[in-house]
């Protein structure tokens, strides 16, 4: 990593890998003009999404979202009763959805993180946990566990549009989250990260730089939230679940914490390996759980560190 | 007419589940600042280990719960040397933060392994102690009353321990500076497990009181994991004390919102109070004497 200042020339390689794949994303589902894998790329692009919004706080300044479901869910509820309820397009409604995760990451913000980081943990994994009660109770409002049915982005039941829009999303997403994290803020989130007290005595905001990182995180939840809400077309308060919460989490993890591009590796991987194995669905639990004992202890640098180790170096040999 | 005796009475009763999940799970991280995402779920382990003890072994209460606690004792003492101990070499500062997911790992491992071993029903027993007591007027079962006092006396006995013996003075030192502890002869390796050893027992006892009133399932772990949480969180991270009297408090508040509101809500309130005591006084009611937790 020491060598990236050397200058672009080195990086021409990276670039070249990371166009082709962006390339092949674009022109590939169309030539294959298959229904099914289109849903499993959706999947994936959506998780790896998911995955990059966890890991803006779980690898900068190392808080865990633990309630990163509520996030999600209060954007999708948003947007889907503004569709359901008042014909509102999902393409406007994403934006005051956008604003009510953004709101809200910032009330929890607000309240815990000039705490430590714990505290925005275990109060956001709260907050999520009450946005469930409360969806499951207002039933006249969100049909509760009867499930909420979502106007869907797109007319019709072609799924290529919504490959290009969710891939459209992540770009976004990248792009602004790699954008924040290489400047000025990318450097205080990561020696919060590092050392909070070093960073508290070089005069550093902590407070500030943590809720700013924990809201863009939110917006992003949110965005994918949307997404989720008008293309499965069905809402329950379940999306307000831990589960939602640990596959993000897991992702995260397995593909390496504080990459923000890992969770492209784990989620292609994990996706893949659920649709192959199908009757393994039933015990994704278990395999999450026992793959973060196996992260946490053997890989902390999750599959992105393997590409780190072994690829990078290549690609960055001077031509 | 109000029913105070009867709030009194239905709130001192669940404050005793609270008192030992939320105390161990203060005592993890007040200690060896674990935050646990997987006490509940040994409060599970701890139920289905007290269900076959008694009707499997046919084993007395007492004895079941003796049981249960030294099993869980040791399961908590196994999953230090198995697998915290290799996390705390390789973690340095972000110890407690990379604590949160391993035990969010095993908290899965061990939710859906006992569903799948045990499947999803519910396990009960009908009554340890049959019978019930007249208490100013109104009745409640000796299970009840029992489980109250046994959950009191082990409070005391812990707080005894950690107050008076060899041991419990060790644990404390950790708690004050793990740094300084070697230089006087103690062995911090062994005061980790038996931390882990203690908040497994309390953990797991508290389960075995929860399925002998109502039943072990195998997600019976995710709302005392919540509970647990808000308690620790209204006394102050990692304060048994303040964890023991904000048990009752939570307690007593949500059996008067059980009460008054809307089933359901009974939860919200729990937040609510989080919220307050974050906004107005964030270290907690009782958080003043852990500080510099954070510097380890």
């Amino acid at each position: 990593m020491g060598k990236v200042g050397m200058g672009l020339p080195k990086q021409r390689n990276l670039l070249y890998l990371i166009l082709a794949l962006l390339a092949i994303s674009i022109v590939v589902p169309p030539i294959m003009r298959n229904d099914y894998l289109n849903t499993v790329l959706i999947t994936i692009v959506m998780w790896a999404g998911i995955g990059a919004a966890f890991d803006l706080t779980a690898g900068y300044i190392k808080v865990t979202n633990f309630g990163f479901a509520g996030f999600f869910a209060a954007a999708a509820y948003t947007s889907a009763l503004l569709a359901a309820d008042f014909g509102i397009s999902p393409f406007i409604g994403v934006f005051p959805a956008l604003a009510i995760a953004t709101a809200f990451g910032a009330f929890v913000a607000f309240l815990t993180l000039r705490l430590h980081g714990i505290f925005a943990a275990a109060f956001s994994w709260f907050m999520a946990t009450t946005l469930q009660y409360i969806l499951a109770a207002e039933v006249n409002y969100t049909r509760g566990y009867e499930g909420l049915t979502v106007p869907q982005w797109f007319a019709g039941v072609a799924t290529l549009p919504y490959y290009y829009l969710i891939l459209a999303m992540y770009l976004i997403e990248l792009v602004i989250l790699f954008k924040i994290v290489r400047g000025k803020y990318g450097f205080a989130f990561k020696i919060i990260g590092e050392d909070e007290t070093a960073a508290r005595t070089v005069g550093t905001n902590v407070t500030f730089y943590r809720s700013m990182c924990f809201t863009v995180a939110c917006l992003f939840a949110g965005l994918m939230g949307v997404f989720y809400a008008h293309y499965f077309a069905i809402l329950t308060p379940d999306v307000s679940s831990l589960l939602i919460t640990v596959q993000a989490l897991a992702i995260c993890y397995i593909g390496g914490r504080g990459t923000l591009w890992g969770s492209l590796p784990a989620a292609i991987v994990i996706i893949t390996i659920f649709e192959v194995f199908r009757p393994l669905a039933e015990y994704s639990l278990i395999i999450y759980g026992a793959l973060l004992v196996i992260v946490m202890l053997y890989a902390q640098g999750g599959l992105a560190s393997i590409f780190i180790k072994y690829l990078k170096p290549r690609l960055m040999r001077s031509n | 007419m109000i029913p105070i005796v009867d709030i009194l009475l239905d709130s001192l009763v669940r404050g005793a589940f609270y008192i030992l999940v939320s105390a161990s799970l203060a005592l993890l991280f007040g200690i060896i600042s674990v935050a646990s995402f997987m006490q509940g779920d040994l409060a599970m382990l701890g139920g289905y280990i007290s269900f076959f003890a008694l009707t499997a072994a046919g084993l007395n209460p007492i004895l079941a719960i003796v049981v249960t606690g030294a099993v869980m004792f040791l399961v908590g003492a196994f999953m230090e040397g198995s697998l915290f101990r290799p996390l705390r070499r390789i973690s340095g500062k972000l110890w407690m933060f990379n604590t949160f997911v391993l035990t969010l790992g095993i908290s899965l491992l061990l939710q859906n392994g006992a569903q799948a071993a045990f499947g999803s029903a519910f396990m009960g027993v009908q009554y340890l102690w049959p019978g019930t007591t007249d208490v100013l007027g109104s009745s409640i079962s000796n299970d009840r009353l029992i489980m109250l006092f046994l959950s009191i006396a082990i409070m005391i006995f812990l707080w005894a321990f950690l107050k008076f013996t060899r041991h419990g003075r060790a644990i404390r030192a950790v708690g004050m500076n793990e740094g300084a502890v070697p230089l006087f002869g103690v062995n911090v390796n062994m005061i980790y497990m038996l931390t882990f050893g203690i908040t497994g027992l309390l953990a797991g006892v508290g389960g075995a009181f929860y399925m002998a009133l109502y039943t072990a399932y195998p997600l019976m772990g995710v709302t005392a994991n919540l509970k647990a949480w808000t308690v620790v969180l209204i006394a102050g991270l990692g304060n048994v004390k303040g964890a023991v009297f904000c048990s009752f408090l939570l307690a007593l508040i949500e059996t008067v919102a059980t009460y008054y509101l809307a089933s359901g809500w009974q939860n919200v309130a729990g937040v609510i109070i989080v919220i307050l005591v974050l906004l107005f006084k964030p270290t907690g009611l009782f958080g003043t004497e852990v500080k510099g937790i954070w510097e380890k």
